[in-house]
């Protein structure tokens, strides 16, 4: 019964952090299959951990944890490396324009929103790995300075350092789009 | 403080950093308040189309894994090995064999999928030794190949087999 139990309470918490965990994914690796290996690998591997979890940290950053691991892992591979040059926009950006927020009803407004999306892109393709990564779970996840300093095992000064300078090279991109 | 804010004040305070010094700054200069507007209107478009982005491929079905022949291959040595042990330590055949509806059996030995695993079936030719080890009733040598399918858990090991008929 106890394991039915731990089931029962693990699939509450997939349904809770699976699409945030795919997103972080997607954003960061840019290949829809990949992320979800990453989602489904990240979820396995904290199920078999489950036990070892302390609830020293959240939930949420526990398994942020596990998935930064997992994703670096798989931007190593070679293969991924040229998937990725080859299609990473067109995951991001469709011809449609489905993934501009509602709220612009003119032609321009709806351009100038993606130009703008698009620019931030452009900057994120141009950050390290490292400075890429605090700056996803930032902007993207909304994950606080601290937060991210647990995860990722950074010292607060040296987030604080790689968000100053993504947030500097993103706005170099703005300014020259 | 100069006429306007630094790069790394602005940097800073887009990231989330406040300082007195700063908010007094935007209060009182347009310049600065509008680069910042600019900077965080950019950031909140992008947060909000990678939720969306996110929502749209996870809805999606998973295509087909590009590993697949990486499967294939550790999959085929993998049941070689498990009967290659069972055939060693001399063990009995289970019996009688765990058959569910579906045709497949398990195979015997093998850590069962757990509740997370993501499984796959893949297309081989058995050799029927390995079919007998497992637990199936054969009749053709021992040396011969049958069609089957074979359940894979995520780390490749064999979890079931369903010979094809």
């Amino acid at each position: 019964m106890e394991g039915v139990a731990v089931q029962e309470d693990f699939e509450q918490i997939v349904a809770a952090h699976r699409l945030r965990i795919y997103r972080f994914a997607l954003a960061s690796l840019r290949d829809p299959d990949a992320a979800e290996t990453v989602t489904q690998d990240c979820f396995l591997r904290a199920y078999r951990n489950w036990e070892t979890f302390r609830g020293e940290a959240s939930v949420q950053t526990w398994l942020m944890k596990i998935a930064v691991n997992l994703i670096r892992d798989t931007a190593r591979g070679r293969r991924f490396q040229f998937w990725r040059r080859a299609q990473a926009s067109a995951v991001l950006m469709d011809d449609d324009g489905r993934f501009i927020p509602d709220g612009r009803s003119s032609a321009e407004e709806r351009l100038s929103a993606r130009q703008q999306i698009e620019a931030v892109w452009k900057a994120v393709d141009g950050l390290s790995a490292t400075q890429r990564r605090v700056f996803l779970l930032h902007f993207l996840e909304g994950m606080k300075p601290a937060e991210i300093e647990e995860m990722t095992g950074m010292t607060n000064g040296a987030v604080r350092v790689h968000l100053h300078r993504a947030v500097t090279k993103v706005r170099q991109v703005l300014r020259g789009s | 403080m100069s006429s306007h804010l630094s790069e790394e004040q602005i940097a800073a305070w887009v990231a989330g950093e406040r300082s007195g010094e700063v908010e007094a700054h935007l209060a009182g200069c347009a310049a600065c308040a509008a680069d910042v507007e600019r900077t965080t209107d950019a950031l909140a478009l992008f947060r909000e189309s990678g939720m969306r982005c996110a929502e749209y491929w996870e809805a999606r079905p998973v295509r087909k894994s590009s590993r697949e022949w990486l499967r294939w291959a550790i999959a085929a040595p993998l049941i070689a090995a498990v009967v290659f042990a069972v055939v060693l330590v001399r063990r009995p055949a289970p019996a009688p064999v765990e058959q569910a509806q579906t045709g497949f059996v398990r195979i015997p030995y093998v850590v069962p999928p757990l509740p997370y695993e993501r499984t796959e079936i893949v297309h081989m030719n058995v050799p029927v030794a390995a079919l007998i080890a497992v637990g199936f009733q054969r009749d053709e040598p021992a040396g011969v190949s049958v069609p089957a399918e074979v359940l894979v858990g995520q780390d490749d090991r064999p979890l079931a087999i369903r010979v094809l008929e």
